[in-house]
C-alpha cells in the first residue's frame, strides 16, 4: 500500500513505538472519516465511530496477520462501529433524524472575490447530497484522500469488490448528469489543481484512480 | 440515465471525482480532534493485560424495556480464560418525555459481576477522561452510577493477572 511499510508500522506499534502508530493513524484516519460520513453520521457521532475503530486496532495490534489487509480491516471495523452508533441513536432519539443526519456544513461566510466560486461549490455539494443513497455513500468513500483501494471500499460498505468499478462508473455518470442539470458547465467541473486531459489512461488496476497526491 | 453522457470518458469521470475530492477537503475535512484522537488512542495500549472477549451481548432493549418498565437494559458477558465478567447497563426512564431532545439524557448505570477472579480483585472503569474506581463487594458485585460518555472498558487486577474487556460503546 503506497510507500508506507505497514508490516513495519504494525510491528513497531505492537512493540510500543508511538511514532510508528502515528504513521498508521495519519494514513487511515481520512478513510475512516469518509466511511463514517458516508453512513451519514453527524460530526460528533462520526468522531466517536472513528475513535472506537482506533481503540479496536490498539486492542488487536498483535493480531493483525496480513498488513496489506489493514485498511480493509479498519474499514470493516469502522462500518460496524457506525452501525452501532446508528442503532444506539435510534434507541436514544427515536425519530429525531436531524440529530443523526447533518447534511451540509455551511462553513465560513463568503468573501466577495470568491463568492461565485463558493456558490458553485455549494451547488456541487448539494447536487452530491441529492444523489440516491447507494451512490452517495459509495462516492463519499471514494472521495477519501488518499484514495482507498477497492478492497477497502468493499470492506467499508459491505460490497463485493467486483461490483465497485461498474457502480462507481454508473454513479459518477449520474452525478455528472445532475451537475449539468444544475447549470454547472463542464469547464467549471475541472479540478482546480489539474484539468484531466482527454483520453488519459484511466484503468489502473485496483485503484479507483491515480493517487497522485503528495500526502503520506 | 443514458443519453449523451454515456460517451463520458473514464478520464472525465476521474476528473469529476477529483473535483469532488477537493470539495470534500473544504466542506467535510477530517476535524483536527479526530486525528488527534487517532494518535492518542495508542495511549490505551495495554500489552500486559489479557483481553476478555465479548461472548454475549443481549442488545434487545426494546423487548426488555417492555418487561422492565421502560428501562433500556443491555447485558454483556466477557470471558478471559475462566474469569467471567458480566455487565448490565441500564438507563432509568426519563420523565415520560419520550423524545427528549436535550443532551441531558438520563444517566446510565452499570452493574457488574465478576466470577472466577477469586476474592479481592481490584477493578477500574476506564474512559476517555481517566479511570473510575470500582468497589466490588465480597461476591464480586459492583455498581457505578452516572457512566461517563464515550468508549469504556473494565480493567481487572487479580492474582498477578491483569484483564481488560474490549472497548464498549454503550
Amino acid at each position: 500500500m503506497d510507500d508506507l511499510d505497514l508490516r513495519w508500522c504494525l510491528d513497531r506499534s505492537a512493540a510500543g513505538d508511538s511514532a510508528a502508530w502515528q504513521l498508521i493513524a495519519t494514513r487511515f484516519t481520512p478513510l475512516l472519516w469518509a466511511v463514517a460520513r458516508s453512513h451519514r453520521l453527524g460530526q460528533s457521532d462520526a468522531a466517536d465511530a472513528v475513535q472506537s475503530t482506533w481503540l479496536r486496532l490498539v486492542e488487536n495490534l498483535g493480531r493483525i496477520r496480513d498488513p496489506d489487509r489493514l485498511g480493509a480491516w479498519l474499514a470493516t471495523t469502522c462500518r460496524r462501529e457506525c452501525l452501532a452508533v446508528i442503532r444506539r441513536a435510534a434507541r436514544e432519539r427515536p425519530v429525531d433524524q436531524q440529530q443523526v443526519i447533518d447534511l451540509t456544513d455551511s462553513s465560513a461566510p463568503a468573501v466577495d472575490a470568491t463568492l461565485l466560486l463558493r456558490q458553485r461549490d455549494a451547488t456541487l455539494w448539494s447536487v452530491f447530497e441529492s444523489l440516491n443513497e447507494p451512490c452517495r455513500r459509495l462516492l463519499r468513500v471514494l472521495m477519501a484522500d488518499p484514495p482507498p483501494s477497492y478492497e477497502e471500499v468493499g470492506a467499508a460498505l459491505a460490497m463485493p469488490v467486483g461490483s465497485i468499478g461498474p457502480t462507481r462508473g454508473r454513479c459518477l455518470r449520474r452525478l455528472h448528469d445532475l451537475v449539468l442539470a444544475a447549470g454547472i458547465s463542464r469547464g467549471d467541473l475541472a479540478s482546480v489543481e489539474k484539468r484531466p486531459t482527454e483520453g488519459t489512461p484511466s484503468f489502473r488496476g485496483a485503484r479507483p484512480e491515480d493517487g497522485r497526491h503528495g500526502r503520506t | 440515465m443514458d443519453g449523451p453522457d454515456r460517451a463520458l470518458t473514464d478520464g472525465q469521470l476521474d476528473g469529476l471525482l477529483l473535483r469532488y475530492r477537493e470539495l470534500v477537503a473544504q466542506r467535510d475535512p477530517v476535524p483536527g480532534p479526530v486525528l488527534d484522537g487517532a494518535v492518542l488512542a495508542f495511549g490505551w495500549r495495554d500489552p500486559d493485560a489479557e483481553l476478555a472477549e465479548l461472548v454475549a451481548d443481549s442488545l434487545v432493549p426494546e423487548r426488555l424495556a417492555a418487561v422492565r418498565g421502560g428501562n433500556g437494559i443491555r447485558l454483556l458477558t466477557f470471558d478471559a480464560s475462566g474469569v467471567v465478567i458480566e455487565l448490565q447497563v441500564s438507563r432509568p426512564r426519563d420523565d415520560m418525555a419520550g423524545h427528549l431532545r436535550s443532551p441531558a439524557l438520563p444517566q446510565r448505570q452499570l452493574e457488574g459481576h465478576v466470577a472466577g477472579a477469586g476474592a479481592g480483585f481490584t477493578a477500574s472503569l476506564q474512559h476517555r477522561g481517566g479511570d473510575l474506581a470500582v468497589e466490588p463487594d465480597e461476591h464480586g458485585r459492583f455498581q457505578l452510577d452516572a457512566l461517563p460518555a464515550g468508549p469504556l472498558r473494565l480493567r481487572l487486577h487479580t492474582a498477578g493477572r491483569a484483564i481488560t474487556t474490549t472497548w464498549l460503546d454503550l
